[in-house]
């Protein structure tokens, strides 16, 4: 085959990745889109709704019954033929019967009375967040209601409901965002013309990677500039919308005065009542009433009498309250809203710009990689296999790695809340069913596996083959959850998914030991470190981000089909170590002479006392801090305290990041302090400190009093801290706070990690027995810290009627053990 | 032996003690100072013949549809009315006495009122109405043949039969409630506004409470120094639950209160032309350009009646009262009404019985039934006159509005089609 075309082949991957990284963006845009743009059409119902009350209200205060007003084909005939999104405007009394009803003239009355009868309807599950919901809100599975109570004489006499159908609610939405689509093919197929000529061109490897960085990040940046302007236009649509429904239910109550043929001039309370509505719906920014243009009356006084025009700064909308239109009334609407709303986005899209930064990291290198690969098998013809790098193996393997960790990063955010929830509605076996236990299973299982993986491995198995195994488990794993909502069955799948992760583990750490020249080990550490992070980072991100748009079943399905990717990439796409190095057995024979000595090892290691302390007093609290905290307690205190998923994986992302940050440089610590003991000191000290301040913070009152020894004094902490920052008039306080706590908590585990291992090959028995079979015994002893972690923090939240004190009790105690540590450790 | 029969006996002693005790204590606090009046059996079945006739009364069209009224053709002080709906043999039909002092046009309708409420919250109810011709006898009697007959509940319409029943049936049987009757706080009949009588009565009260009446009088006028407070000397109860209360109210609040009495019907016409000028020379010490001041006319038909010349007499002076018919079309009328409508005072009354009949309360526990807001009448043809503005407000609440040409622009809440303005 043509070389140049070969290339364009081998860069299919890259295009892959390109269109995989914009269609989130765009998913994500849509989502936000979505997320946001109902609550403005909710507010047009509401204002709508209103403008009918209002109608209603004097005739049923007069004390005069609901069924014999007048007035209501005239008003909601208008109201529908003004607004294509409203389905049906009905009136109903205290029996629920229907006492008026009106809907589009091209729908027949009586079907969809019919209709409306099957519907089932439901509290609205939309983030309604900074919106200030006035009347009551519900959502049926085709279409969203606004119910407003109409209160007659003495009590509630009936309620209008006004009813939107979804898909005219998302009709504009859809119709702005084809423009978005029609941008993303565009820049797919840019990015795969570019691909092409460059191939066609200048095959140069040298300028390869960077050409096609280049042009990734061009397609993206270029990408996510287009859906933010979109987005932005799509609010200001619907703030436009609200502004005029805002404005006709303001007209409807001073156009009653003309109506009546009375004259302004005898009126007063106009300027107190355009406070008073400006009030009640706080996005107002102004209401003006004009006469020949000059305002008469004006939310601001000092604007009175004076010639009006809209601010450039707002959005107005003006209705005429008399024929000539002379006679005006404008409402505005401050621009800032529409942006506030695109800037209260920009978070989700922040986030999703790190974590489709990290793939682009991970599968750009690899894509490149590939291409040079084929252009060197195709030019070097007959060269023989042992000649490609290590570094080809190396960044071949990245992506599988990746593949894995982010897969079994998509779920953390909520998995916790989402087992709690399952465990107490399971119908079997309860007494057994609980929040930790698919977690403890997780981890138990990562670690039984490990050994006969390992075993396998030496035995010189096929490396890809026990690879690929590990992704076969993680996609049974997976696909067990994405099909059920049953509690055991969930269990089942984390089982699967602990020995997935943990056989992939082995291999890909045999894989890389393979591969890697001895003096190159460090590049193989490397892999594996980034590949972990950045697929955590990612996968924690995006699965947060997903959470919110599609649940977890569809998620667990995408993490399927994305397992299954990973196992065709593995076997299509990563060499086996033998076309790498040329050599096939030689580890194995070298770990097998080791692994008599294992249990020896422990034995002998455990009589060193520092050896034990080090692992009793700080290792195994780590691990548990990061199993038991970081991944169990943390997403559940926090959705506990009613943070949304995707802010939960935006805030495990701060903890991650501190984590990898501190990872790399805590080494520089120690060499710099000279001693690892203090470090690990102040790992416990943080990571107690940290989790004590998130206990208190996120602490939330139970039903029933706590009656664990002590608590009592944690709970007063709480509460006067709460109070304090109460107190304050710094907004959010305790969101920073929490944050602080968290990034000082990965801090923490960050400090931990490289020290411990130099900490413990210090020890005499290291001395004695050797490094590395110490540092794997301690290894393989800490992780049962792993294992613990959700269960300790369990019996935890048990003991602390399901508080977040259970946090805090946990950082008291590594305190404590950290102390013992400081005290008890040999100085090194 | 016996220790082991007090042992178990004696826990059980003291409980009952206790629940009788509180049972007893219950009983005291829900009839505070009450007087039971046990009205004897007369064990007959019809009434002595000599009170008022109720041929007077008449259903409205739509109610007359649904109910059915039958004069005794025997007394004609007894009427019975029933729906007209079969009532299944299984259900057991609920029966109201109600009394009636006199021939009202505001009596007929709270009893149409009532039928239209029982209708609305499918209550299929008999009643019987007596008309006692304001003799207390006669109430007696038809009070113990509603106890002989198992009456669930009377219902007492007019402040002379919420009298009979305060004096003579308090603390009695039956659940009584009040209708179309003035304010039982300031007539001594109930304690507060805010309690229930803790008696078998429910009352509720024509009066709009004074302290709500004057926070509308500053809302229209908040620098308000001087009212000019007119009534009929000899309407006693006018002057026991308006005008010493709005005096005492007003006194509270800074406001100066100039009595404008008039004796009787028969002088009013004279009385008021003296005494209004003599009203406005005072009210001017206080208030030199009068704009700060405010006529007030109460419930006295003596006085409302002359409103026309109330009206030329009071110039700029804004002229309001608490009856909601001085408001009327053209000039001769009052600028605003702050009251209530008999109507909706009857509507409470029928939601007050239909709770009690459906044990959803006790009547005791109910507290004095108020209609509030209180009902407003507009007449902007005045107000322009007059150079008043209106609050946007008391526009938009109003249930009747008067336009400049002096027509109904709005009545009951509805604004009034421009067709039918033509028409008029």
């Amino acid at each position: 085959m043509n070389i140049k075309l070969r290339n364009i082949l081998f860069s299919f991957p890259i295009i892959l990745i390109l269109i995989f990284t914009l269609l989130l963006l765009v998913y994500i845009g849509y989502g936000e889109a979505k997320r946001k743009y109902p609550k403005f059409q909710i507010g047009k119902l509401e204002s709508q709704a209103e403008i009918i009350k209002n109608a209603f209200e004097p005739f049923l205060q007069a004390g005069l019954p609901l069924k014999q007003f007048s007035g209501f084909t005239g008003l909601s005939e208008n109201l529908i033929l003004s607004d294509v999104g409203v389905e049906s405007i009905q009136v109903r009394d205290n029996r629920d019967q229907w006492v008026f009803f009106k809907t589009r003239p091209e729908l027949s009355e009586q079907s969809l009375r019919d209709e409306l009868l099957q519907r089932i309807y439901e509290p609205i599950k939309l983030d309604l967040r900074n919106t200030q919901k006035k009347y009551q809100v519900e959502e049926s599975e085709i279409s969203f209601r606004v119910i407003v109570p109409l209160m007659g004489k003495f009590e509630q006499v009936g309620q209008i409901i006004i009813e939107s159908k979804k898909v005219d609610v998302f009709r504009v939405l859809n119709e702005k965002y084809q423009t978005v689509f029609y941008a993303f093919i565009t820049i797919a197929l840019l990015f795969i013309l570019f691909i092409v000529i460059y191939e066609l061109i200048f095959p140069n490897q040298k300028t390869r990677k960077s050409a096609q960085r280049a042009a990734f990040i061009t397609g993206f940046l270029g990408m996510s500039l287009i859906i933010g302007v979109n987005v932005f236009q799509i609010y200001e649509q619907g703030a436009e919308t609200n502004a005029k429904a805002l404005s006709d239910s303001m007209a409807q109550r001073l156009k009653a005065i003309l109506e009546l043929g009375i004259d302004f001039k005898d009126i007063s309370g106009i300027n107190a009542l355009f406070r008073e509505y400006k009030h009640n719906n706080p996005e107002i920014s102004e209401i003006a009433f004009t006469d020949h243009g000059i305002a008469h009356y004006h939310t601001n006084e000092q604007a009175t009498g004076k010639p009006y025009s809209v601010p450039s700064d707002s959005y107005g909308y003006l209705v005429s309250l008399n024929d000539s239109h002379q006679l005006q009334v404008t409402l505005t609407i401050p621009k800032d809203l529409v942006l506030k709303e695109v800037l209260d986005s920009l978070q989700e899209f922040i986030v999703l710009f790190i974590a489709t930064g990290l793939i682009a990291l991970i599968f750009l290198d690899s894509g490149t990689q590939l291409v040079n690969l084929s252009q060197r098998a195709a030019s070097g013809s007959k060269k023989s296999a042992n000649e490609e790098s290590y570094l080809m193996g190396l960044s071949l393997i990245k992506p599988a790695y990746f593949i894995i960790v982010f897969v079994n990063g998509l779920p953390i955010s909520f998995l916790p809340q989402l087992v709690t929830w399952m465990s107490e509605n399971t119908p079997t076996f309860t007494h057994v069913a609980s929040a930790s236990l698919p977690f403890t299973i997780y981890y138990l299982m990562f670690a039984i596996v490990l050994a006969p993986a390992g075993y396998y491995a030496e035995k010189g198995m096929s490396l890809k083959k026990i690879m690929g195994v590990g992704f076969a488990a993680e996609f049974i794993g997976a696909i067990l959850i994405a099909t059920t909502s049953e509690y055991w069955i969930l269990v089942a799948g984390r089982f699967f998914s602990g020995i997935g992760q943990g056989i992939f583990l082995i291999g890909l750490q045999s894989y890389i030991l393979h591969i890697t020249p001895k003096d190159q080990r460090t590049q193989g550490a490397a892999v594996k470190v980034v590949c972990k992070n950045a697929g955590q980072i990612a996968g924690t991100a995006i699965g947060a981000l997903l959470f919110a748009y599609i649940g977890y079943q569809s998620l667990f399905l995408i993490a399927s089909i994305l397992t299954m990717i990973g196992i065709l990439y593995l076997w299509a796409l990563v060499p086996k170590p033998e076309k790498i190095i040329g050599k096939a057995d030689e580890i194995t024979v070298k770990n097998t002479q080791k692994k008599a000595g294992l249990l020896e090892g422990i034995i002998k290691a455990i009589k060193d006392a520092e050896f034990t302390k080090t692992l009793l007093f700080i290792g195994l609290f780590g691990k548990m801090n990061i199993t038991g905290v970081a991944m169990f307690a943390v997403p559940l205190v926090l959705a506990t305290n009613g943070v949304p998923t995707s802010d939960i994986g935006q805030a495990l992302m701060v903890y991650y990041l501190s984590l990898i940050i501190m990872t790399h440089y805590a080494s520089k610590v120690v060499d710099a302090l000279g001693t690892t003991r203090m470090v690990l000191f102040g790992s416990a000290l943080f990571g107690g400190i940290s989790m004590l301040l998130f206990g208190l913070i996120t602490f939330v009152e139970p039903k029933e009093a706590i009656t664990f020894p002590g608590v009592d004094y944690l709970v007063s902490m709480a509460l006067q801290m709460k109070q304090l920052i109460a107190s304050s008039d710094m907004t959010n306080l305790s969101l920073y706070i929490m944050l602080s706590c968290l990034f000082l908590l990965g801090i923490s585990n960050g400090m931990s990690l490289a020290p411990l291992t130099t900490h413990v090959s210090k020890t005499d028995v290291a001395e004695k027995y050797g490094n590395k079979s110490v540092t794997a015994t301690y290894t393989f002893l800490e992780r049962s810290g792993h294992v613990l972690g959700p269960v300790v923090i369990s019996q935890l939240f048990l003991l602390t009627q399901y508080t977040a004190l259970a946090v805090s009790l946990f950082g008291i105690i590594s305190l404590i053990f950290g102390l013992l540590f400081l005290l008890t450790s040999q100085k090194s | 032996m016996l220790f082991v029969q007090m042992r178990f006996f004696l826990p059980i002693a003291l409980m009952l003690l206790l629940i009788n005790l509180n049972t007893a204590t219950q009983a005291a606090k829900m009839v505070p100072n009450s007087k039971i009046v046990p009205i004897k059996s007369t064990n007959a079945t019809s009434l002595p013949k000599h009170g008022g006739s109720l041929a007077w009364l008449k259903l409205e069209k739509e109610v007359e549809m649904l109910w059915e009224a039958t004069l005794d053709k025997n007394n004609p002080a007894k009427m019975k009315i029933k729906h007209r709906s079969a009532v299944a043999n299984n259900v057991l039909e609920k029966q109201i006495l109600v009394l009636v002092p006199k021939k009202s046009k505001s009596y007929q309708l709270a009893i149409n009122t009532l039928l239209k409420i029982l209708e609305e919250h499918g209550l299929r109810v008999r009643l019987t109405l007596i008309h006692f011709n304001k003799d207390p006898e006669q109430a007696k009697a038809a009070v113990a043949l509603a106890e002989d007959q198992n009456i669930n509940l009377i219902f007492a319409i007019g402040s002379i039969s919420v009298d009979f029943i305060h004096e003579h049936y308090r603390g009695g049987q039956i659940p009584v409630v009040t209708s179309t009757n003035k304010d039982p706080v300031v007539l001594g009949q109930l304690a507060d506004y805010e309690h229930g009588s803790g008696t078998n009565i429910a009352f509720t009260s024509l009066n709009v409470p004074i302290n709500i009446q004057i926070q509308y009088l500053f809302d229209l006028k908040p620098e308000l120094r001087t009212v000019g407070l007119m009534y009929s000397r000899d309407n006693k109860q006018t002057v026991a639950t308006e005008v010493i209360p709005v005096k005492r109210a007003m006194a509270k609040y800074g406001v100066i209160a100039i009595d404008i009495p008039v004796d009787s019907a028969d002088t009013a016409n004279q009385d008021l032309l003296k005494r209004i000028p003599e009203a406005i020379k005072a009210m001017q010490e206080d208030d030199p350009n009068l704009r700060e001041s405010i006529f007030w006319i109460t419930g006295s038909t003596a006085v409302f009646s002359h409103i026309k010349q109330i009206n030329q007499l009071a110039g700029n002076i804004p002229v309001l009262g608490s009856i909601s018919n001085i408001v009327a079309e053209g000039d001769d009328s009052a600028l605003m009404a702050i009251g209530i409508d008999r109507r909706n005072n009857a509507l409470l009354a029928g939601l007050y019985a239909v709770k009690i009949l459906t044990g959803v309360v006790q009547p005791g526990e109910l507290k004095l039934g108020v209609v509030t807001p209180p009902d407003l009448a507009i007449n902007f043809r005045v107000a322009r006159k007059i150079g008043l503005k209106i609050p946007l407000h008391f526009f938009e609440s109003a249930a009747f509005i008067y336009n400049y040409e002096g027509k109904a622009a709005r009545t009951f809440g509805q604004k009034v089609r421009f067709s039918e303005l033509k028409s008029e």
